[in-house]
């Protein structure tokens, strides 16, 4: 089976400051995949690169053997791919639904239909009872997970989380995971960026480890928690003795 | 709830249709059309300007190329203004077009400064190129009164045909408030780089509105050339952009309705304010609606329309805030 995205030699230099160096990194189809890195690691970085929001200064990109490196991020987003912002971007005056909708709206041009997928979404989410509510008054968590909402209403096959976990209370982790889990089974692929080793830990199939802007580890969770050099880097010895 | 707004919409345009009707008043009935006039202008100006966010102050650029381009076609060549409007609209589009590509990368007062300066060189063109726009002199019509020359005797003749425009433009916001053109516009207003994310060409539907905008806003400005028969390349003038982007901020931006009622408030406040106070003290009517202007803006920062909403509220449940949606749906 030929990987659902490939990262090949993939640099992004700003300046005189090397974010991401040489990098290669295979998803294959229906995979969750965690990123996991100090911080300033370059993880953002090569989301952003990924998505169309920085140009890479070299390597490719290609998702489902078409190229998508250095194109712009809404070619991008039709190709397949949908990305959460870490700092959120909410359509402050728009309604749950409504901003929902914007992204449905890619696949479906009427509005009653992008209305339906985006409800269908909104359930997903468990995010229905707020669909009227305007997107400024959300809790921080809620706007962090409209975020998935209207990335997943845009259809994706690959999804590009970015700390959507961060600042849940460790009582509504498990139900994002949950969320995030049916819908990798729905036939979505997950490349998700966290810090909550816990989650990462329990969701992901492979975690990929980013230090320095290199490639560190690459494996399952338990080979990657096990690694000396991703402990020495990132995880410390008091994780690995835990662990 | 729905029925008060469609008694509302029924009664207003009983209203718009038979308001002039009622007075023979040659002034009232001129403040009727203008009325029409500057609402239609302020709804296309909305769909760049309240919808997608770009806060153009260089309308009357539009304004003022439909009023040359029928009026030169119709001297020149003896083209009737109605198909003299169409040209017009298509060269509005085409300058829009060229100006839109340069200036749509532009956020915030880039893109608000670069269109005020667009409208400027075209005042200063048209003040110049004498030849072709008789300069400063002005463009005047000959009164020829007849339906193929645009020229009525009658302001309700006029009237009626500004209310048709009005109309066209108010249905044609509402559809793009309700489709997915309109959803794209306020999400990139909102947030430009969340709507890229989304697959949306930011600068491909900008310009899209802008030249929609660009042109019904050059169709009034040939209507205003038939209407007045007199103008002067003070058409393209800051005053009348300030104007246009005025009315729709008072009314309400990014509403179908609140350029109308911004005009319909803002238009007879400064015909009233000159006739009454305008001989007084020179200027004091300018200054009197500048106070006006400012209050406004400070009690009604969301336009006059937002003061109607709650007689169309509970269109949704009123789950306003959140906590409130939370509560519901623990219980």
């Amino acid at each position: 089976m030929s990987a659902l995205l490939q990262l090949r030699n993939v640099e992004k230099r700003f300046g005189g400051l090397l974010a991401v160096k040489d990098f290669n990194l295979d998803v294959e189809p229906g995979e969750i995949v965690g990123l996991i890195g100090p911080n300033g690691a370059g993880k953002t970085t090569l989301f952003s690169c990924i998505a169309g929001y920085h140009r890479i200064t070299k390597g490719s990109i290609v998702l489902d053997g078409h190229e998508i490196g250095n194109r712009p991020a809404f070619e991008v987003c039709r190709a397949g791919v949908a990305r959460t912002f870490q700092v959120v971007k909410p359509f402050a005056r728009m309604t749950v639904l409504q901003s929902a909708m914007v992204g449905a709206f890619l696949h479906h041009r009427d509005a009653a239909s992008a209305r339906r997928v985006a409800l269908e979404v909104l359930g997903r989410l468990h995010m229905e009872h707020l669909a009227h509510v305007e997107a400024r008054s959300l809790t921080l968590v809620l706007k962090k997970r409209l975020e998935v909402a209207r990335a997943l209403a845009t259809q994706p096959r690959l999804l590009l989380l970015d700390e959507v976990m961060a600042g849940l209370s460790p009582g509504e982790v498990p139900e994002l995971l949950d969320v995030i889990r049916s819908i990798n089974a729905g036939g979505v692929t997950v490349l998700f960026v966290e810090h909550i080793m816990a989650a990462v830990m329990t969701i992901a199939q492979r975690v990929v480890v980013l230090h320095g802007g290199e490639l560190l580890a690459d494996g399952t969770p338990a080979e990657v928690s096990r690694d000396p050099r991703v402990v020495a880097a990132y995880l410390g010895e008091e994780y690995a003795a835990g662990a | 709830m729905r029925a008060v707004k469609y008694l509302l919409l029924v009664l207003a345009i009983v209203a718009a249709a038979v308001g002039p009707l009622v007075t023979s008043n040659s002034f009232v009935r001129d403040l009727w059309v203008l009325v029409a006039m500057w609402g239609a202008v302020a709804t296309a100006w909305n769909l760049i300007g309240g919808y997608a966010g770009g806060l153009s102050l260089g309308h009357a650029a539009f304004f003022g190329i439909g009023a040359y381009t029928s009026s030169l076609f119709y001297l020149d060549l003896h083209l009737s203004p109605w198909l003299g409007a169409l040209a017009g609209g298509v060269v509005a589009m085409l300058s829009a077009l060229v100006i839109g590509f340069i200036t749509i990368r532009l956020r915030g007062p880039f893109f608000a400064l670069a269109t005020l300066a667009f409208a400027a060189i075209l005042g200063i063109a048209a003040t110049n190129l004498t030849a072709l726009t008789h300069g400063a002199e002005g463009m005047t019509i000959p009164f020829a009164p007849g339906l193929g020359h645009a020229i009525f005797a009658s302001k309700l003749d006029y009237y009626y045909v500004a209310l048709a425009l009005l109309l066209a433009y108010v249905a044609l916001t509402w559809w793009i408030s309700v489709s997915r053109f309109g959803y794209y516009l306020v999400a990139i207003r909102e947030n430009e780089d969340a709507a890229q994310a989304l697959g949306i060409d930011a600068v491909r539907v900008k310009l899209a509105a802008t030249l929609l905008s660009a042109f019904m806003t050059a169709l009034v400005g040939s209507f205003y050339a038939q209407y007045r028969l007199f103008f002067e390349p003070s058409i393209f003038a800051t005053d009348i952009s300030v104007q246009i982007a005025l009315f729709a901020i008072i009314g309400g931006m990014g509403t179908v309705w609140g350029p109308l009622l911004g005009a319909a408030i803002l238009v007879p406040v400064t015909g009233e304010l000159q006739s009454w106070l305008g001989s007084s003290l020179p200027g004091i009517d300018a200054f009197v609606y500048g106070a006006i202007l400012v209050l406004a803006i400070l009690f009604v920062p969301n336009g006059f329309v937002s003061l109607l909403r709650p007689l169309f509220a509970a269109k949704h449940p009123p789950a306003a805030t959140q906590q409130a949606a939370e509560a519901e749906a623990k219980t």
